[in-house]
């Protein structure tokens, strides 16, 4: 079975199947800390529009992961704020 | 103005947006009378959320079509769609562009300052590849048009979302509708999913969202997802029905038997009766609590006054809560374009639309629920209307084409007439349909309204704008010391809808938060938002993007 990465653990997924979807299968709910109040996300409307599920997958930050295929060896992090705390001053 | 025949040649007679029923329906129709129709369609494999269907892919172990066929509904008439579009495809006469999000649609004239040079090559990896693909056989002849619209688009199959354009002369805009949200406390829980989310995991990939799923909200769409859950081996402790419990929605079972056409319904109330799932009527979710993710959910009738009885709540553990309280339709692309829009039943914006599915914008047809939200049958009569109606506009082959090219081709005449007729009773039949189904929609609009008591049970510190992470709190306050009921003055001045998701998933609840705090009704006016789906600044600083032309103009000598 294919996987990839999540924060470092494995996450077995079957072709066809979102980043999202492979998450929640292997029982994982959220992978979004909100910049404001820091509460944790995850998928909600699983169809492309709430944004809530975004993700950082091989370091590109605000990915749909309701969106993302999931693919053989790719690197999904929890997307921390914007995303973008790197370039923060 | 007149298009040159260069430019004709790079021009698709019908470009449809969404392949959902609607938009399914209207390509074929559309192909099936000679048409050049280019389908442009978010997802990866045709059908929409109603048919949503994962990738086809051909390695071992995937999501297969097999597996979730079970929980989807009149499959036949989806292959048939679905082969039929392939076969158009095949045939040259239509490109299938899948996983193209469009960010926005515009009218262009022909010889317009907007002399889009992209367009004079086919699109690299576009037109002719295994995701879009249009061959050699041409199709209209007939009238030029001195409008054209350009749908541009982002190939989200490619890490960098390329940016193409389709040219056509008229549109059918089908983007279907995304379940409508109010917020409770405790909605912002991972695990708390919409409903149609939970449905999308199943049919679209092959996942159960949870063990245990209290599905919530108003309407028949909570006994599909019910149903699929509990086939599938979920626990469904009660699905939470907020409508009032008149007698036909106690037997779900009666009320679908109403329209034959409508067996689906009937199958849902069956497996949740046969898996002994409660259905409780006139109860609706005051919280969900949970540490860091949603661990049970708190149900309570609504009483004579209209409100959340707390004496009476239960405390339900889950691990998931899927909810839903109706569709918004996604009205981006025809507000872009100058439709116009009335109040529809839910008291959101929907489209008007003619007799022929015509928007007030000529050149632009719109099926679905962007007419009213009214389910997958009705769906497909509208697609197959608009896709007439499209084809009739830009005088292409007409249904004599078809007919004469099956049936008797030495005989022109004979199969003029005998397709014109053909034609004149498939429309009729459609027109009776369409009313039939619209009527049923209506009636069931009526019943499943959302009740008022969410406002009571919502508490300052619940968030409402998820994407802001603006309280009701902070919506009230506004509210009261600006006397701001509108949703722009509100999200100007609070910043709900601000954020990602611009407000598609919190506008209807942070409009309503506003207005009852003001104590008037909610005005609920159409929003536009000019880009419609995700797109990078370097994408348009990339310049005009090139255009996917149905090139078989350029290969035959029609």
């Amino acid at each position: 079975m294919p996987t990839f990465t999540f924060d470092g653990q494995p996450i077995p997924f079957r072709p066809g199947q979102s980043v999202g979807a492979a998450l929640i299968a292997a029982g994982i709910y959220s992978w979004r800390v909100t910049r404001v109040d820091a509460r944790p996300r995850g998928l909600f409307c699983g169809i492309g529009v709430c944004f809530d599920c975004l993700v950082t997958i091989d370091g590109a930050p605000n990915q749909r992961a309701c969106r993302a295929p999931a693919a053989d060896g790719i690197s999904v992090t929890t997307q921390r704020g914007t995303g973008h705390d790197d370039l923060a001053v | 103005m007149t298009i040159s025949p260069s430019e004709r040649d790079q021009v698709w007679d019908v470009a449809v947006i969404g392949a959902g029923p609607a938009g399914l329906a209207a390509t074929v129709a559309a192909a099936d009378r000679g048409a050049r129709v280019a389908v442009i369609d978010a997802e990866p494999a045709v059908g929409g959320q109603f048919w949503r269907h994962p990738a086809p892919r051909h390695e071992p172990n995937r999501v297969r079509d097999a597996e979730i066929a079970p929980y989807h509904h009149s499959l036949a008439r989806y292959w048939r769609l679905r082969d039929r579009l392939a076969q158009h495809v095949a045939a040259g006469r239509a490109a299938h562009l899948s996983r193209y999000e469009v960010w926005a649609v515009q009218p262009a004239e022909a010889g317009a300052a907007e002399p889009a040079p992209g367009a004079a090559e086919p699109a690299p990896g576009a037109a002719g590849s295994a995701r879009g693909s249009a061959g050699s056989e041409g199709g209209a002849a007939g009238t030029t048009s001195s409008t054209f619209f350009d749908v541009l688009a982002i190939d989200a199959a490619t890490p960098q979302r390329h940016e193409s354009m389709v040219r056509a002369r008229t549109l059918v805009l089908a983007p279907g509708a995304f379940d409508l949200q109010i917020p409770f406390p405790g909605w912002d829980l991972p695990g708390v999913l919409t409903a149609g989310g939970v449905q999308s995991l199943i049919k679209g990939h092959g996942v159960l969202a949870g063990k245990r799923v209290v599905v919530a909200g108003t309407g028949p769409f909570l006994l599909s997802v019910g149903a699929g859950l509990v086939r599938r081996g979920a626990t469904v402790p009660a699905i939470v029905e907020a409508a009032s419990p008149a007698s036909w929605l106690r037997h779900p079972g009666r009320l679908f038997s109403a329209t034959s056409k409508l067996a689906e319904g009937a199958a849902y109330a069956n497996t949740l009766t046969r898996h002994g799932v409660s259905i409780l009527t006139k109860w609706s979710v005051l919280r969900a609590d949970g540490r860091g993710r949603v661990e049970s959910v708190t149900v309570a009738p609504i009483d004579g006054t209209g409100e959340l009885d707390p004496d009476r709540a239960r405390r339900i553990p889950v691990d998931v809560l899927a909810v839903g309280w109706g569709f918004v339709p996604q009205l981006e692309l025809p507000l872009a374009l100058g439709c116009a829009t009335r109040a529809g039943a839910s008291g959101l914006p929907v489209t008007v639309v003619d007799a022929d599915q015509r928007s007030t914008v000529p050149g632009v047809y719109l099926a679905g629920e962007v007419c009213g939200v009214g389910g997958a049958a009705l769906a497909l009569v509208e697609g197959e209307i608009a896709g007439l109606a499209a084809v009739r506009a830009v005088g292409a082959t007409g249904p004599a084409g078809a007919a004469r090219a099956v049936s008797r081709p030495d005989e022109p005449e004979i199969a003029d007439m005998q397709g014109d007729l053909a034609m004149r009773r498939r429309r009729i039949r459609l027109a009776r349909r369409r009313e039939r189904l619209r009527t049923f929609a209506d009636a069931l609009a009526a019943v499943y309204q959302i009740p008022g008591s969410w406002l009571g049970a919502l508490t300052d510190d619940t968030v409402v704008c998820r994407c802001e992470e603006v309280t009701a709190g902070a919506i009230r306050e506004i509210a009261r010391d600006h006397r701001a009921a509108d949703a722009r003055t509100v999200k100007l001045l609070a910043r709900p809808g601000m954020g990602h998701c611009q407000g598609r998933i919190c506008g209807y609840a942070a409009e309503c938060v506003a207005a009852h705090e003001l104590g008037t009704p909610a005005a609920h006016r159409p929003v536009t938002r000019p880009v419609a789906a995700p797109l990078s600044l370097g994408t348009l600083a990339a310049g005009w993007p090139a255009a996917i032309a149905p090139v078989c103009r350029h290969q035959s000598n029609v």
